[in-house]
C-alpha cells in the first residue's frame, strides 16, 4: 500500500499544486524496502552527496529510488536535512541537534548507517559526535553497556590490554 | 552495533583523542581494538599521569604512539623528556602534520650537552604543518633542517635569543602563520617570510626590541614590546595592532597603508612622530581604536599637541567605528575651524563611537568635541561614552559629569554611559 508523505506545506492537498507553485522544484524520493514516498524540496535533498550526483549527471527522473533506507529513518533524515537547509543560525541548530538525536544507540547507529550510505556528512558528523559524547570518559565496560557491545575480547587480549592500560585505573 | 560496518566503527573511535579514553576503547571489544591503528589523533592532558606508579610517561605514551599506523596530530601537555620524545618521532615523524608540546624548559639551566634537547629532537617531526610549543628554551640555535611544509609556528612562553630565533625562522621558510608570545630575550627580531600572512608577536621586557618585516603576503600584524618597527611590505595589510606596555614607541616605518582596515595603537608613550605618521598613513581604515597615554621624545611625558577635529575626520573619511581614549581624545579639538566650515564637511560612515573620559580638564573643549560627534555623525548608531577612573577631587568633575547627562539625555537614541 503506496503511503504519499509531504513534507511541506500540509495545506497542499495534491501534487498538481506543489507543482505549479513557486519556482522551487520537488523530488520524490521512494524507500524501495517498504515503499513510502516522501516529497521533498530539491535543495533538501541534495544535502545528500549520492542524490546531488544523481540529479547532477541529470538521472534523477520523477522518483528516485532509495534502497537500505526504512521509510521512518527516512522521514527523520529529510527532518534533518530541513532543518539544516532553512536555518543558518548556529545556536539554533546546535539545539535542534541536540534533541533530535536524544536516541538510544540503536536509531542512532541507523542514522550513521543511513547517513553514510546516502553520503550526507552533516549528519554522519552530527551522529559520530553525539555517540563519541556519551562514551568520553567513561570506563570499557561503561562503553560496552552505553552502546550494548558484546565482550568478544579473548583471555589473553583481556589481560594484554589490561597490563598496557593499568595506568588508567590509577586514580 | 554489531551490524555497523568496519569503517563507521573506525569513525566512532577516531573522535576518541583524549588518551584516556583511547585506552578505554581499545579495551571494548576486538572490533574496537582493530579500529586502534587508524586513529589519527593522540591528546595527553597536562595531569594525565599525575598519580603514576610504575610506567614512565615517556613509556607510555611510546607504547600508544607506536599502535597507530599514521598518527598525524599529537598533542603531549604532561611532562616528558628528550629522550622519550626522540622515540615517538622516531616512529610517526615523518607523518606528524600537527604537533604540540609543552616543553616545560624555561626552569632548565644551560642544556646539557649529552642528551639532544627536545627542540633538537623535533627536527624528526619533518612534515610538519603546524607546530605549537609552550614553555621554549630557545637560547642555542636549534639543530633543525628544513621545515619545509610548516605553515603556522606558535611559540608561547618562550626565553629566547635573537641568533636563535634567527636560525629557527630561516628553517621555517614556507611560513603563513608566526605567533610569538609572552618572549623575553630579544633585542632585534628580522622577519623575512616570503609567505606569512598572519603575524602575533607579544615581547616581555623592556619594550625596545627593534622588529622588522619584510613579508609581501602580510594581511594582519600586531605586535607589543617594540620600539621600533619596520614594515615595507604593506600592500595586503589589512589588520594593524601596534602596542608597547613597558617602552616607547619611537619608531614606524611602514609601507603605504591604502589598504588597511582595522588599525590599533596603544601604549604608555609614543614619540608625536611615530602617531602622526602611522595615522597619515591609515587614512582608509574602518575601525580605529587609539590608546596611548603620552607623546614625548625623551624622559619627559608630554601630552598630545592640539589635533583639528574637521582635519582629522576629513583624513579618515571611511571610519566606521572609532574607540579613543583619555588624553588624545582631550587632544580633539576644534580649533577655530567649525566656525568657517563647509556645510558639506560630514562625517559619513561613522557608526559607533566608544569614548572614555579619564579627566574632567577642559570640559568645555570636550563636550562640544562629543557634540560635533553626534552632530556631524550622519549615520551615528550609537556612542559609548566611559568614565571610569576619573579623578573627582575636583568639582569640576561633578559638573561635567552633569553636562554629559544632559547631553545624554538630549541624544538618548544613540548614547550610553559606562
Amino acid at each position: 500500500m503506496k503511503k504519499l508523505k509531504f513534507i511541506g506545506n500540509p495545506l497542499l492537498q495534491s501534487r498538481e499544486k506543489i507543482n505549479m507553485s513557486s519556482d522551487k522544484k520537488w523530488l520524490t524520493l521512494k524507500t524501495t524496502e517498504d515503499n513510502e514516498e516522501f516529497v521533498v524540496e530539491e535543495s533538501v535533498a541534495i544535502m545528500s552527496n549520492v542524490i546531488k550526483n544523481m540529479v547532477e549527471d541529470g538521472c534523477a527522473s520523477s522518483v528516485i529510488p532509495v534502497p537500505r533506507v526504512k521509510g521512518n529513518a527516512m522521514g527523520k533524515i529529510i527532518e534533518f536535512c530541513k532543518k539544516h537547509t532553512e536555518e543558518s543560525d548556529e545556536k539554533v541548530l546546535k539545539e535542534f541537534d541536540a534533541e533530535f538525536l536524544n536516541l538510544g544507540p540503536d536509531a542512532l547507529y541507523d542514522l550513521m548507517v543511513s547517513a553514510n550510505f546516502l553520503e550526507i556528512k552533516v549528519l554522519l558528523d552530527s551522529v559520530t559526535t553525539k555517540v563519541a559524547d556519551m562514551i568520553k570518559g567513561k570506563s570499557s565496560e561503561e562503553i560496552r553497556n552505553i552502546l550494548k557491545i558484546e565482550n568478544d575480547l579473548s583471555a589473553e587480549e583481556i589481560e594484554e590490554s589490561r597490563r598496557e592500560n593499568c595506568w588508567t585505573r590509577q586514580e | 552495533m554489531d551490524d555497523l560496518p568496519e569503517a563507521l566503527v573506525q569513525y566512532i573511535v577516531s573522535y576518541m583523542n583524549n588518551a584516556k579514553d583511547v585506552a578505554f576503547s581499545n579495551c571494548v571489544s576486538k572490533r574496537w581494538k582493530d579500529s586502534m591503528p587508524y586513529l589519527k589523533s593522540l591528546y595527553f592532558p597536562r595531569n594525565i599521569f599525575d598519580n603514576l606508579t610504575g610506567d614512565t610517561p615517556d613509556c607510555i605514551i611510546r607504547q600508544m604512539v607506536s599502535s597507530i599506523c599514521r598518527l598525524e596530530t599529537l598533542v603531549v601537555y604532561c611532562p616528558f623528556t628528550s629522550v622519550g620524545l626522540a622515540s615517538w618521532l622516531s616512529v610517526q615523524g615523518s607523518f606528524l602534520r600537527n604537533l604540540e608540546l609543552r616543553m616545560d624548559n624555561l626552569g632548565d639551566h644551560q642544556a646539557c650537552t649529552k642528551s639532544p634537547s627536545k627542540l633538537d629532537c623535533l627536527r624528526a617531526a619533518s612534515n610538519v604543518e603546524s607546530l605549537r610549543l609552550w614553555g621554549v628554551l630557545m637560547i642555542h640555535p636549534p639543530n633543525w633542517d628544513y621545515f619545509l611544509k610548516l605553515r603556522n609556528l606558535e611559540i608561547v612562553g618562550a626565553k629566547l635569543e635573537d641568533p636563535a630565533l634567527a636560525h629557527a625562522l630561516k628553517a621555517c621558510p614556507n611560513l603563513t602563520h608566526l605567533s610569538l608570545l609572552g618572549c623575553e630575550g630579544l633585542r632585534s627580531v628580522p622577519i623575512e617570510l616570503p609567505q606569512l600572512q598572519q603575524c602575533k608577536l607579544d615581547f616581555c621586557g623592556l619594550g625596545d626590541c627593534s622588529l622588522s618585516v619584510t613579508s609581501p603576503t602580510l594581511e594582519s600584524l600586531q605586535v607589543q614590546g617594540c620600539g621600533w618597527l619596520q614594515v615595507p611590505e604593506t600592500k595586503c595589510l589589512r589588520t594593524l595592532s601596534i602596542a608597547n606596555n613597558s617602552g616607547r614607541v619611537y619608531m614606524v616605518d611602514f609601507g603605504k597603508l591604502s589598504a588597511l582596515e582595522s588599525l590599533s595603537i596603544r601604549g604608555v608613550q609614543w614619540c608625536w612622530d611615530a602617531v602622526s605618521k602611522i595615522l597619515k598613513l591609515a587614512s582608509e581604515v574602518k575601525y580605529l581604536y587609539m590608546k596611548v597615554e603620552f607623546t614625548g621624545d625623551f624622559e619627559a611625558l608630554l601630552p598630545f599637541p592640539e589635533t583639528d577635529f574637521v582635519e582629522f575626520f576629513s583624513n579618515h573619511q571611511k571610519l566606521q567605528k572609532f574607540d579613543i581614549h583619555g588624553a588624545m581624545f582631550a587632544a580633539l579639538c576644534q580649533k577655530n575651524s567649525l566656525r568657517h566650515i563647509d556645510s558639506s564637511f560630514v562625517i559619513p560612515c561613522l557608526e559607533e563611537v566608544t569614548v572614555t573620559i579619564r579627566s574632567p580638564l577642559n570640559a568645555e573643549q570636550k563636550m562640544s568635541t562629543l557634540e560635533s560627534l553626534v552632530k556631524y555623525g550622519k549615520n551615528l548608531k550609537k556612542m559609548t561614552i566611559k568614565i571610569l577612573q576619573m579623578k573627582s577631587n575636583h568639582s569640576s568633575a561633578d559638573d561635567f559629569f552633569e553636562e554629559i547627562c544632559r547631553f545624554r539625555y538630549m541624544n538618548h537614541k544613540i548614547i550610553s554611559i559606562e
